[in-house]
């Protein structure tokens, strides 16, 4: 079943046209990798996902419906930039995911920041970036959510950590659930994809499933990425 | 879910205010309390010092209001926090709403916090009474009130405070629908708004002239009776609440329509 669909999805800012005409479905229980270059309009996507731009043109429907409170309660997303409220401390960052969130697993993860050693009464302000993006992404992958949006959730992790944030993303996620991913660091994550998305200038150049596509060109999906973007 | 978003609005607005809020009271309570002081030179320059931080901190306090009623709103609505605010599961009428009760509490108890303050500094004690009694001979000297008077010259200044902010509201709200100088034309468009709404009541306020002499006589005298001076601040209080609902439905309007994060 879809569970998220983009018809004819289009954003321009101005005569800058971010997003082109985007046709994409995404059934329920994939892991799926949005790659593509910087400023290939991946943020742009997840963004409108989100609700925090308008399209220009087109409609984004999850489980059949359009971007809305609904669609909110379902989704978890992480952006990648600091969001929270510096002045708040852990605790109080949790208890607040707690009142908005009924999927929320408090006790999930409240283990989890202890297992990665971060204190319940440290204030964000006081936690260093690589430190208050772990927080983030413990908040986001504790709610029991149908669909999780990561833009660049290793982007601020040292390369001993990734293999830790990885594995708790997926020790979290639900059978049903689905997972967007993007990141620049695909080595890192190939292992856990189901599906891959190429975008390059505002537009899906290929979308497939990653054994797939990895059997056809003999070759990683990192190394694939590398020659059809020539870095 | 407004109570819940209302709740942490208030919450993180208030871990700021909350310091200014005492330091206020502390400095209005020792300025005001006659036993810190013996009546030598250097504690009347304290006492003099006191009172003139005060003064400050009263000042300071309406501003930080303010500033923060407008930093929250920009930030918590299109800044970094507006990813966690917009990613919420409550609607947007919801977030607005929160936003402008949150800017409704915020001005009532500043605006209770700094009279408190002015009067523990420069009425205490057996000065409340002195002011009592003038009150009172005002009143038979008038025929009216003068309290009333007070009370409507407080709600004209509240509403267009609520007014002031509705306009910042509008600039950053139709700003950000802008794709670039977000922040410029936020102020441009707020400032000009607010231009706007006082202009129009500076014009309806000339047309009265023509009709009532005794407002005519405003602009010649400087100077009006009191029952006159009560008519005309009901209705500028009645224009600035009318011109911040106004203001209110149009940034509801456009914001429902959907917001562009950047």
């Amino acid at each position: 079943m879809e569970l998220l669909k983009c018809v004819d999805l289009s954003k321009s800012y101005g005569d800058d046209e971010a997003l082109k005409d985007i046709n994409l479905v995404i059934p329920k229980g994939r892991i799926v990798g949005l790659l593509g270059k910087n400023g290939a309009g991946k943020t742009t996507l997840i963004k409108l996902i989100n609700d925090l731009l308008t399209p220009t043109k087109g409609e984004i429907l999850i489980n059949e419906r359009p971007v809305g409170v609904e669609s909110k309660k379902v989704i978890s997303y992480l952006p990648e930039r600091s969001y929270m409220n510096k002045s708040m401390s852990v605790k109080e960052a949790l208890s607040m995911f707690k009142e908005f969130y009924e999927d929320f697993d408090y006790e999930k993860c409240k283990k989890t920041l202890k297992k990665l050693d971060l204190d319940m009464e440290m204030k964000i302000s006081k936690m260093s970036k690589g430190m208050q993006e772990k927080l983030q992404l413990i908040l986001v992958m504790s709610r029991r959510a149908e669909l999780y949006i990561l833009d660049e959730p290793l982007a601020g992790v040292d390369p001993a950590a990734r293999e830790n944030i990885l594995d708790m993303i997926l020790t979290n996620l639900g059978e049903d659930a689905s997972l967007i991913i993007s990141t620049h660091l695909i080595s890192d994550i190939e292992r856990i994809l189901d599906d891959v998305i190429f975008i390059n200038e505002g537009r899906i150049i290929l979308y497939s499933p990653a054994d797939e596509l990895r059997n056809r060109e003999n070759a990683s999906i990192d190394d694939i990425f590398r020659r059809m973007f020539k870095c | 879910m407004l109570t819940k978003v209302l709740k942490y609005d208030l919450k993180l607005t208030y871990k700021t205010l909350a310091g200014f809020y005492t330091v206020l009271m502390i400095f209005a309570y020792a300025a005001g309390d006659e036993r810190f002081f013996n009546g030598s030179y250097f504690s009347r320059f304290i006492e003099e010092l006191l009172k003139l931080s005060t003064a400050a901190l009263i000042t300071a306090t309406v501003v930080m209001s303010l500033w923060i009623v407008f930093q929250r709103f920009a930030e918590n609505l299109y800044g970094n926090e507006s990813y966690f605010t917009h990613t919420l599961p409550v609607s947007r009428t919801t977030v607005y709403v929160s936003k402008f009760l949150s800017l409704l509490t915020v001005l009532l108890t500043s605006a209770a916090v700094c009279m408190a303050a002015y009067f523990l500094a420069f009425y205490s004690g057996g000065r409340v009474s002195e002011w009592q009694r003038v009150l009172r001979n005002y009143s038979n000297i008038y025929g009216i009130s003068i309290a009333i008077v007070y009370l409507l010259i407080f709600a004209v200044c509240m509403l267009q405070m609520i007014c002031l902010v509705q306009c910042g509201h509008f600039g950053i709200i139709t700003g950000h629908r802008a794709n670039d100088g977000r922040n410029v034309k936020s102020v441009v468009l707020g400032f000009c708004m607010y231009l706007i709404i006082n202009a129009a009541g500076s014009i309806g306020f000339f047309a009265a002239g023509s009709f009532f002499p005794k407002v005519r006589d405003l602009f010649y005298n400087g100077t009006a009776d009191i029952k006159t001076l009560c008519g005309l601040l009901s209705a500028a209080g009645i224009y600035y609440a009318a011109s911040a609902a106004l203001l209110f439905a149009i940034c509801l309007k456009i914001f429902k329509k959907g917001v562009n994060v950047e």
